[in-house]
């Protein structure tokens, strides 16, 4: 078989994965959505990327997805990084599925660090790539352990290191991946979103799958399930904020990236959302960096 | 020992099988996420919804329990169409199929272990109808207040059961009721508010 008839999708199963291994992973992501922030173990196979770049998300996506989906893909909040296009043409090939990257029309949404601006709405699926589940392994490397201590409900260690934080830095210090309570039972992380996404989880509208590929776990939060971030009474918990817009779309409320722009350190902040960000420009606004208004939507892509 | 069994009587599955065990495992993912909602399973498989979920979800690698006298055809139908291992005993089951009024006590069935709750076993019970029972109320992950649901058929006591089950969090049976091809979704963290 030549390369060019090993590129033809037929050769594969639909959404590329086999029908047993899809089996496996749908029955771990239903035991997942009954016992929510619980990390179930799950046979995680060789994807056609490294791990590192999303096998956990792609082989949930890959279980779940049907020709009747609406797949977008987002990177650091952005459409247009490469991670993002290659998952994003994966799936457009593999599962002949409709691709966008209006947050509202999307029926599956797979990420790595954000959660779109556009409030989620019921029957939306997230699906995150998570380089590390256990929110404890950095602070104790055995799985035993933390298994144990997931079992018993023995989260003391978490405290403490918060607690340490706040001494060392005179707040809770870290910016992603910051530990949540699910439903008042179990810890978990939220992967590498940053914390100003943390109560976008809580009572959220939609069903949230978490794929760790490399880590072989899967686990989930379904809708309308209490999320609550980890703080003090004295210390409470509190989400980023910037005195800067946008400077593209002028937004003051969304999460902002900082752009470098040249070597006198002038920097601009802008959207993490791509989709967000351009809607906003299309919509005729702009901000202080912006020049002049976008005058096309974003254009669907095609296939090569 | 050597069993012969009958594929005479051996009925199809699904006509598009990677298709169908989607649309189907959606509708059982949205059932469980969203407990007390009722769910019509998209398959034209025979034996209703548990012959669907069990086309979409069995194969070797899952026991299931059948009860202690089988209906026949229902049992080499999965045999042949899922190469499922049929178990010896309740407990050793991680799928069960049963009518209600054959629902022995569920603390027969596996309800996994303190480091591993997901080796629980799922129960697919099947009922006359999925309204017009007594109702009982629901809340916990999944729903936005509360759900009120009226499933017909069920044992006096089993809600009694089924708050015992969620007592033992995160232990726990997770149960989908079915009846004709809709489905209600009872995940272990689903609370019972008011016994029927």
């Amino acid at each position: 078989m030549n390369a060019q008839q090993n590129r033809k999708p037929e050769a594969y199963n639909y959404a590329y994965l086999d029908e047993q291994t899809k089996r496996m992973i749908r029955r771990a992501i239903l035991k997942a959505v009954a016992i929510p922030g619980y990390q179930v173990p799950f046979g995680s196979r060789e994807m056609p990327v490294p791990y590192g770049w999303g096998t956990g998300g792609i082989q949930v996506t890959a279980a779940i997805i049907g020709p009747d989906d609406v797949y977008k893909c987002i990177d650091q909040g952005a459409d247009d990084t490469t991670n993002a296009v290659s998952i994003r043409r994966f799936f457009a090939r593999v599962a002949d599925v409709a691709t966008t990257e209006r947050t509202q029309d999307a029926t599956i949404i797979q990420t790595r660090h954000r959660i779109p601006e556009a409030p989620l709405t019921q029957g939306q699926i997230m699906v995150y790539q998570v380089p590390q589940p256990e929110p404890l392994r950095f602070l104790e490397p055995r799985e035993t352990e933390t298994r144990a201590m997931h079992a018993y409900e023995e989260y003391g260690l978490q405290y403490l290191s918060l607690y340490e934080s706040v001494s060392a830095f005179g707040r809770i210090a870290g910016g992603a991946g910051y530990p949540v309570l699910v439903d008042e039972r179990y810890l978990m992380s939220p992967s590498p979103i940053p914390k100003f996404d943390n109560p976008k989880l809580h009572q959220s509208e939609a069903l949230h799958l978490f794929g760790a590929g490399r880590e072989k776990r899967i686990y989930a939060v379904p809708p309308h399930t209490d999320v609550r971030s980890l703080d003090f009474e004295d210390y409470p918990f509190e989400v980023q904020s910037w005195d800067e817009v946008c400077g593209l779309c002028g937004c003051g409320t969304s999460y902002k990236d900082e752009v470098i722009l040249d070597d006198e350190g002038n920097r601009m902040f802008v959207c993490s959302d791509s989709a967000y960000c351009g809607e906003r420009r299309a919509a005729g606004h702009a901000g202080p960096l912006a020049g002049h208004a976008l005058d096309s939507t974003p254009q669907e892509e095609t296939l090569p | 020992m050597t069993m012969t069994v009958d594929l005479s009587g051996v009925s199809a599955g699904f006509a598009e099988p990677v298709p169908a065990a989607q649309r189907v495992f959606r509708g059982v993912l949205d059932a469980l996420s969203r407990p007390g909602t009722l769910v019509r399973l998209d398959s034209t498989a025979d034996f209703g919804a548990k012959g669907a979920i069990a086309l979409t979800l069995l194969d070797y690698e899952t026991p299931v329990w059948l009860g202690e006298n089988p209906e026949p055809a229902f049992g080499n139908w999965l045999r042949f169409h899922c190469g499922c291992p049929l178990a010896a005993t309740p407990a050793q089951a991680s799928f069960v199929f049963l009518d209600a009024v054959d629902l022995p006590p569920l603390d027969q069935f596996h309800a996994g272990d303190a480091k591993y709750p997901d080796t629980a076993a799922t129960l697919v019970i099947t009922l006359p109808a999925l309204t017009g029972g007594a109702p009982v109320t629901l809340a916990g992950p999944g729903i936005q207040t509360r759900q009120t649901i009226a499933p017909l058929g069920l044992a006096p006591d089993f809600w009694r059961q089924a708050a015992d089950n969620r007592a033992q969090f995160q232990l726990g049976l997770d149960i989908i009721l079915a009846a004709g091809d809709v489905i209600v979704g009872l995940p272990r963290s689903t609370r019972i508010l008011t016994e029927g």
